[in-house]
């Protein structure tokens, strides 16, 4: 059974089906640039030391010079937090004079337990040394490490799936199809797998950025290829010699 | 052997990558552009604060800011929660001119009216939310916040003054539990030009209340914090309150005008009650400032669900210690970066954006 020869309706469906996983995969590229760049709209390449610092750095340091960033002062103020973090996080002067200032003037505003601003998140309050210590461990910790892996884990293999076997059942050559669906597969794993390994080395930020791209690549190159192969004749190179038109 | 396609692969993925990289191009390029940039656009014309956008303003282009943060929930707040502000502005060789116009359905300027009660007694219409601030009997308001030296404005603009309550209420250490939920400062020696247009107290006026913000963060030192009005040589705006505080002390002149809830120094006239149940009166009188605090020029109309204000000020200013209080347009190669909120019919409730925008001369 191959797709290109469903009835007119299949098509359609299947159709709707991958130009959506397409457009998702660019909205997910679109929110990676947004997160992983300065700028708050747009297209944008990632910036290495952010994905760096998303992934190693505390999620304190990682929100100030990410999500946080338009909300920090300048950047000094980041490196005054990371050196208190990096001398151990402690509750004395230094963070009571120099990091409580910062925190007050960027941060709690909104991180109050009393806060009604637009953008209120009294359920993280940055008001105290206990509220604040707990976002100073480096990368991700444990619980966010399991509760976010398993959440993409679980929908990526979900739409990943149909996907794989929308190509599976494609015109297209055997190795062009295993390696694609491989590919996708293998470099969700990897892509995973090195938020958490990212925590004790930093260059797994790298694995992470190939790895993504990978993943999305291959993904939009099976959708895009599979609605190449239900609309239109495709040449005999890239096609199985059995599901050759005949001559 | 057969060429079952008349186009090979290379044309479809050529074609796939280059429809890729246009549309990409066109979005990033689109979305980038997105104007955070006003300019100064140089005219020869004689522009007329009417609040009326003539001709002249045809040459401007225009950047539009959305406003949809507010600094808190009022209890009893029913205005708008977002808007888009457009602006534009030319200027000449002495002043700078900007027009301003933003959506709001509804035309607020019943600020504290007196009414007269079925017994024939008077009554100042208020009504305070839990920080004590009036949602329901106000002014519409709009404020212009210019960098003047404030660290971090140019990044985040007018957040850098905000202080907002904490945990146990306090701003600075300073109980403000049933005050105010946050209060303006800057850091010492810092200051920040607020261009504070109000619908009530100086627009009938013709002007704009010139203020600014620095860093008193002290009650005892100044009741409204950090902001100030600008050094002022007369003018200004009292309530308008008999000596019993049991009604009015003045009314208008001409009685029914829509925009008669301010009695201005043309229209005061002596009380004298013969209105019926109902009838309303000015809270407040109010003259036109002179000196530093009165050397923005504006007029604002309200049409048709529609706020167009115009305003001109000297590119730069004299005014007795203009240098902290005033932002100076002095080198027109400069970036000048501001910010705008929108207050619908509240005191201190405010429509905001976050980040800051620039002004360039052209």
């Amino acid at each position: 059974m191959r797709i290109n020869t469903f009835n007119f309706s299949a098509k359609l469906g299947l159709s709707g089906f991958l130009i959506t996983v397409i457009l998702g995969a660019l909205s997910a590229v679109t929110l990676i640039g947004l997160l992983y760049s300065q700028h708050d709209r747009g297209f944008n390449i990632p910036e290495m030391d952010r994905v760096q610092s998303h992934y190693n750095d505390s999620q304190l340091i990682s929100a100030m010079k990410g999500t946080m960033y338009q909300y920090v002062t300048e950047d000094g103020d980041i490196d005054i937090i990371a050196k208190w973090i990096a001398d151990g996080a402690k509750d004395d002067d230094f963070f009571k004079d120099e990091v409580m200032y910062i925190i007050g003037e960027d941060c709690q505003k909104c991180h109050s337990r009393n806060s009604q601003m637009s953008n209120a998140m009294p359920s993280m309050p940055f008001s105290s040394y206990e509220d604040i210590v707990q976002y100073t461990e480096g990368g991700y910790s444990w619980t966010k490490m399991a509760k976010t892996a398993h959440i993409h884990l679980f929908g990526i293999s979900v739409f990943l799936v149909i996907v794989s076997l929308i190509m599976a059942h494609s015109s297209y050559r055997s190795w062009i199809k295993t390696l694609l669906i491989s590919a996708a597969w293998i470099s969700l794993w990897l892509d995973i797998g090195s938020w958490w390994l990212a925590k004790f080395y930093s260059g797994f930020a790298y694995v992470i950025s190939v790895a993504g791209g990978v993943e999305i690549g291959a993904i939009c190159a099976m959708s895009g290829l599979c609605l190449l192969n239900l609309w239109f004749r495709l040449p005999a190179v890239v096609l199985e010699p059995s599901d050759h038109p005949p001559q | 052997m057969q060429s079952f396609t008349k186009t090979p692969v290379g044309g479809y993925v050529s074609s796939l990558v280059i429809l890729s990289g246009v549309l990409s191009t066109m979005l990033s390029g689109a979305v980038q552009a997105a104007n955070e940039t006003l300019t100064s656009v140089k005219t020869d014309t004689t522009i007329t604060l009417d609040g009326m956008a003539e001709t002249a303003w045809d040459n401007a282009s225009a950047l539009s800011i959305r406003l949809d943060n507010m600094p808190y929930k009022a209890d009893n707040y029913g205005g708008m929660t977002s808007t888009s502000v457009k602006l534009k502005s030319l200027h000449d060789e002495n002043f700078i001119y900007f027009l301003i116009q933003y959506d709001d359905p509804t035309k607020s300027l019943a600020r504290h009216p007196w009414e007269k009660q079925a017994d024939g007694s008077w009554k100042q219409l208020k009504d305070k939310d839990q920080t004590g601030h009036d949602n329901v009997y106000y002014e519409d308001k709009l404020a212009l916040f210019w960098d003047i030296n404030a660290r971090g404005f140019a990044k985040k603009g007018c957040d850098v003054a905000c202080h907002m309550q904490d945990d146990d209420g306090k701003i600075n250490g300073f109980d403000q539990k049933g005050k105010a939920p946050g209060r303006k400062y800057t850091r010492e020696g810092q200051t920040i030009d607020m261009w504070h247009w109000k619908s009530v107290r100086m627009n009938p006026l013709g002007l704009i209340d010139d203020q600014y913000v620095d860093s008193v963060n002290d009650p005892a030192v100044n009741s409204n914090w950090g902001r100030h009005g600008d050094t002022k040589t007369g003018g200004g705006y009292v309530d308008n309150v008999n000596a019993e505080k049991t009604g009015p002390a003045f009314m208008n002149r001409t009685q029914g005008s829509v925009d008669g809830y301010t009695i201005t120094p043309s229209q005061k006239t002596p009380f004298v009650d013969t209105f019926k149940p109902g009838d309303q009166l000015p809270g407040i009188m109010a003259e036109a400032f002179t000196g530093s605090r009165g050397d923005i020029w504006s007029k604002g109309e309200w049409k048709d669900g529609k706020w167009t204000i115009e305003i001109k000020r000297s590119l730069v200013t004299s005014g007795d210690k203009a240098e902290i209080q005033d932002v100076q347009f002095s080198d027109l190669s400069k970036t000048y970066n501001f910010g705008i909120s929108v207050f619908d019919n509240s005191q201190i409730n405010h429509l905001y954006h976050e980040g800051a925008y620039d002004l360039i001369f052209k």
